[in-house]
């Protein structure tokens, strides 16, 4: 009792709720913005925080973080450009629902299920903070490895067309991931004597070029761009009946964002592709995936919303921030004196639930927000093609420079751009690139850091009990999805499921 | 936004202060201070501290601007094309010369003037609270009957070089197992993945605090007034002494009064009661080096690093 | 099928080139057994031998015109892409991109977006009209003002120095 008094008492005598509008409006605009990342965004309003109050200045980073995730959405259903790293599983099916003019109905889907992961995430944070940041300690370096190829496995199901060149594409993506410094030695691989690749390419700069920049490669040739519905300019959330087939999608995707965001370094990219695979996997409309499948859009989404929540778990448990955003927040903690930590909890508990009361009411303002500001973003993307082109293009070499300041970054996103054209000429998926890209780094680092803390004894990946489970799912999706065909070989009448990316390939067509 | 918000600080800090004594006046009313690392951590929190504090002493206006990318080659790039006329300095730490040398970028430390150093971060050797381990003793005696597994944050970091010099010195092939960061790697320590780690004391307080971590031993020349009782590594018989500083460089050709004017600046706000306090908390020693000797240690300190990339094979 | 032949030729030089470039990795002796060039090393065979199979199947398809060769997924048709009138429409727009970077350093970014967005407009067949100029003025004054001054970020100012 004395608690929820607490929290009244924040809403009603704080500056809490004008700053958890502010934060979350702040997220959306950024998050929206290609290229700059949740991170980037958080981090241009830190100056601001040092008069601030503890509570609001952490309130206002943390709701900046969920307006972010969500705004990642609106240009990936808009535009096939993703707006953050996490937010490219959503331009799948989100894109593909916008070219069938179901727009509004997809930035409604995105909405409603951002908001369910986000409660889930904070419900979780709030209530078992503590016995999950034991988990957090759990994983090793070959439990990391197997996660990896966990996530790689994926390709084999999203392959669509053909799973040479999926694979292809995945192995183009793991070479782009080991550009950069040596995770083991130090030394400088592929550089080419160039301090702008030493630390690597960033993800989001080939995600941009190769869905955004090879998009208008390709509509300049003339293709009329779909519009989005006349007069739907306004939010259409789902109906009851499509409330309950999101059910079990929302499920699969706050799970698996819950679990990602407690492994420290996992990060929403391999949630959000995680969560829709297996949303693909256990749906009872399989054919819709790829086509513009409600579920599609649902999964990541909820994913990404759960994700933002749980990452807090080992940042506040152990000042281990399990993501960009959250180093930023620790930042943003430092500054006030706030060390997260194992007695965080109990040195500054007011701080702690002012933190809480604010994210308990972010999903709400997000709602509101998402609601107002899409006409707006309905209205812009209906402009005749060639100002839109322009303006998307004009978008795009300008938010790539703010990822680090550099030409030299735009320069490697119209590079990505001709490479994502090749590709659709050439009829091969981006995902399984998007995965090897995201995934290269961590599957290598890990797979050496264990050979060398096991003597170059291969076995470590086994005794991982972690690791071993991992694994073990990893050879039933690979096998599954290479038995599949065997299967309708066999029985030929009764599987009528089809894979993925038979639309997801079609991205990949001309 | 940053640079207004931080100008009125300093400013309204200024406005507090003392009347201006009759003293030869800082050439520039406004100082940037440039950092390759990003608002709220490292070397951030250091200069946004020190601004507010200096800058009443000073009579200047500081403004931080973050220049990240590169490893630092950025930031050093930028310094290196500013006047030298006392208007940008550039926070350094062992970061930038490793960038140096790993990358060799157009601008390296070469081409820039160590200032005056501010600060030491102590870098220790811990372990998890409740590992069998005790004393750095039984730490080589695991790793000269077994084989042990030591943690050091990223590949080319002065971690990674006190652990491989520490190796050399106690005559072991323990595993080294390189992380990205000392948050993967307190986790590693934490779980028991790894026998122990190193890292800045000043990072690990809460964890100490918390009585999640205990420290076996410490890098610096001596031993350290926040824990007296924690013996260094070099007088536990292995000659290794590692030394992260925390200073200020400036485009070359720095002008004397300019000098001058900051060695006098450094050593009184080491001195007052409030930034005292602020830095105790954060468990960083104060470490002045005037500009002479500063420019010695940096190049020494360059040189070393040099050798031991060469030797171990990182760079030709 | 052709086009998957050479565009697995493409991908196997590709491979062969990526695996020459790791003889520049420096090797370290604070490097692991597997070691800096190990991992792509074995990425390069990997993606070698995938172009070979790639090449061999069309190559295979190709020979007994287009006979039984669906992929995996029994999907058959091809897309039709006028493939050469798409390449040169997409090498105007990389152009512009190009061109946008050259500019940029000197010309600062305020003109050289505006010019961009002028340049697109005109591309994609819009007319030079007042209307398209005050739209590229107008489009380059809100980013101007959304990334420079909002954002700070600091966009080069080209030879204007600190005057726009």
């Amino acid at each position: 009792m004395h608690t929820i008094l607490q929290v009244l008492s924040f809403y009603g005598t704080t500056m809490m709720i004008p700053v958890v509008f502010a934060g979350v409006a702040w997220g959306i605009i950024g998050g929206a913005l290609p290229g700059i990342s949740p991170s980037i965004t958080m981090a241009l309003l830190i100056p601001f925080t040092y008069t601030m109050s503890p509570t609001l200045a952490i309130v206002l980073l943390a709701s900046t973080y969920v307006g972010a995730e969500y705004g990642g959405s609106v240009p990936a259903i808009l535009i096939n450009t993703p707006g953050t790293n996490s937010a490219a599983a959503t331009t799948l099916d989100g894109y593909q629902m916008k070219l069938q003019g179901r727009a509004a109905e997809a930035i409604g889907i995105s909405l409603y299920s951002g908001v369910i992961g986000s409660f889930v995430g904070i419900a979780i944070v709030v209530l078992l903070t503590q016995p999950l940041a034991r988990m957090a300690l759990l994983f090793t370096p070959p439990a990391y490895f197997s996660l990896g190829i966990l996530g790689l496995s994926v390709i084999a199901s999203l392959s669509g067309g053909s799973v040479l060149k999926a694979l292809i594409a995945g192995v183009l993506g793991l070479m782009i991931a080991t550009i950069g410094t040596d995770p083991i030695s130090g030394v400088s691989r592929f550089t080419f004597g160039m301090s702008d690749l030493l630390s690597g390419i960033k993800p989001i700069l080939i995600m941009v070029g190769l869905f955004a920049v090879s998009e208008l490669f390709l509509q300049s040739s003339g293709a009329a761009w779909v519009k989005a519905e006349e007069g739907a300019s306004r939010v259409r959330f789902p109906n009851a009946r499509m409330r309950r087939r999101l059910i079990r999608p929302q499920f699969i995707g706050s799970v698996i964002g819950a679990f990602e965001g407690i492994m420290p370094g996992a990060g929403g990219t391999i949630a959000a592709f995680l969560a829709y695979n297996e949303a693909h996997r256990w749906s009872r409309h399989k054919d819709e995936f790829g086509k513009g499948s409600p579920e599609g859009v649902a999964a990541p989404e909820t994913a990404n919303g759960t994700v933002a929540c749980t990452t807090l778990i080992p940042m506040l448990s152990f000042g281990i921030p399990g993501s960009n955003s959250s180093a930023v927040l620790l930042g943003g903690m430092l500054i006030h004196g706030l060390i997260p930590g194992p007695q965080l909890l109990q040195e500054s508990p007011r701080v702690i639930l002012g933190l809480y009361s604010g994210m308990a009411i972010a999903p709400v303002v997000l709602v509101i927000l998402g609601v107002v500001m899409l006409p707006l973003c309905i209205w812009m993307v209906n402009r005749p093609q060639h100002y839109l082109m322009a303006f998307i293009y004009a978008l795009i070499v300008s938010g790539v420079y703010s990822v680090d300041q550099s030409l030299f970054d735009v320069g490697i996103v119209l590079a990505a751009g001709l490479v994502g054209f090749a590709m659709r000429l050439f009829a091969m998926p981006f995902l399984p690139m998007v995965l090897g890209l995201v995934l290269g780094y961590m599957v290598e680092s890990s797979f050496r850091r264990s050979l060398v803390l096991s003597g170059d004894d291969y076995h470590i990946f086994l005794q991982d009990p972690i690791s071993l489970a991992f694994l073990g799912l990893a050879a039933i999706f690979v096998g599954g999805a290479l038995l599949a065909p065997l299967l309708k070989l066999l029985w030929p009448k009764t599987t009528q499921t089809r894979s993925v990316s038979d639309g997801a390939a079609k991205n990949g067509e001309l | 936004m940053l640079r207004k918000c931080l100008v009125s600080v300093a400013l309204a800090l200024a406005l507090c202060g003392p009347p201006a004594v009759a003293q030869e006046a800082y050439p520039v009313k406004v100082v940037k201070l440039l950092t390759h690392s990003s608002p709220g951590s490292g070397s951030d929190i250091f200069l946004r501290n020190l601004s507010n504090y200096l800058g009443p002493i000073m009579h200047v206006s500081f403004v931080v601007e973050n220049i990240t990318g590169g490893g630092g080659a950025k930031a050093v790039a930028a310094l290196a094309k500013s006047p030298p006329d006392g208007s940008v300095f550039y926070a350094t730490t062992p970061t930038y010369v490793f960038t140096s040398l790993l990358s060799h970028p157009e601008h390296t430390y070469k081409d820039v003037e160590p200032l005056v150093n501010v600060f030491t971060d102590q870098e220790v050797i811990f372990t998890r609270a409740d590992s069998p381990f005790k004393t750095l003793a039984d730490v080589m005696k695991t790793a000269k009957e077994s084989r042990g597994k030591w943690g050091a944050s990223t590949p080319g970091s002065l971690e990674r070089q006190a652990l491989e010099r520490l190796k050399k010195a106690a005559g072991v092939n323990a595993a080294v197992v390189t992380h990205d960061g000392g948050g993967d790697l307190l986790i590693d320590v934490l779980n028991g993945t790894v026998d122990i780690g190193v890292g800045e004391y000043g990072e690990l307080k809460p964890q100490l605090d918390g009585g999640k971590v205990r420290v076996l031993a410490v890098f610096s020349a001596n031993r350290l007034d926040a824990a007296p009782d924690i013996p260094t590594v070099k007088e536990s018989g292995y000659d290794v002494v590692v030394r992260k500083f925390r200073g200020l460089a400036g485009p070359k050709g720095l002008p004397d009064n300019v000098i001058k004017a900051w060695e006098d600046g450094i050593q009184k706000v080491l001195q007052d009661p409030g930034y005292k306090k602020e830095y105790t908390s954060d468990v960083l020693t104060p470490d002045y080096i005037g500009h002479d000797d500063y420019v010695a240690f940096v190049n020494q300190f360059g040189s070393d690093t040099e050798a031991f990339f060469k030797e171990t094979g990182v760079i030709k | 099928m052709a086009r998957d032949f050479f565009g697995g030729l493409v991908i196997l030089a590709f491979a062969g080139l990526y695996y020459v470039g790791t003889f520049d990795i420096q090797r370290s002796t604070l490097a692991d057994n597997v070691g800096a060039q190990g991992v792509p090393s074995a990425y390069a065979a990997v993606l070698a031998i995938l172009a070979l199979l790639l090449v061999l199947r069309s190559g295979y398809g190709w020979l007994t015109a287009g006979g039984a060769t669906a992929p995996a997924s029994g999907k058959t048709h091809k897309p039709q892409v006028p493939a050469g009138r798409a390449i040169g429409r997409m090498l105007g727009m990389l152009a512009i991109g190009v061109i946008y970077l050259l500019l940029i350093e000197w010309a600062g970014y305020a003109l050289t977006i505006a010019l961009m967005i002028g340049a697109v407009v005109l591309y994609q067949g819009g007319r030079a009209t007042p209307a398209t100029l005050i739209t590229a003025l107008c489009g380059a004054a809100f980013f101007w003002l959304l990334f420079v001054r909002v954002l700070q970020i600091p966009l080069p100012a080209g030879l204007w120095g600190g005057a726009i």
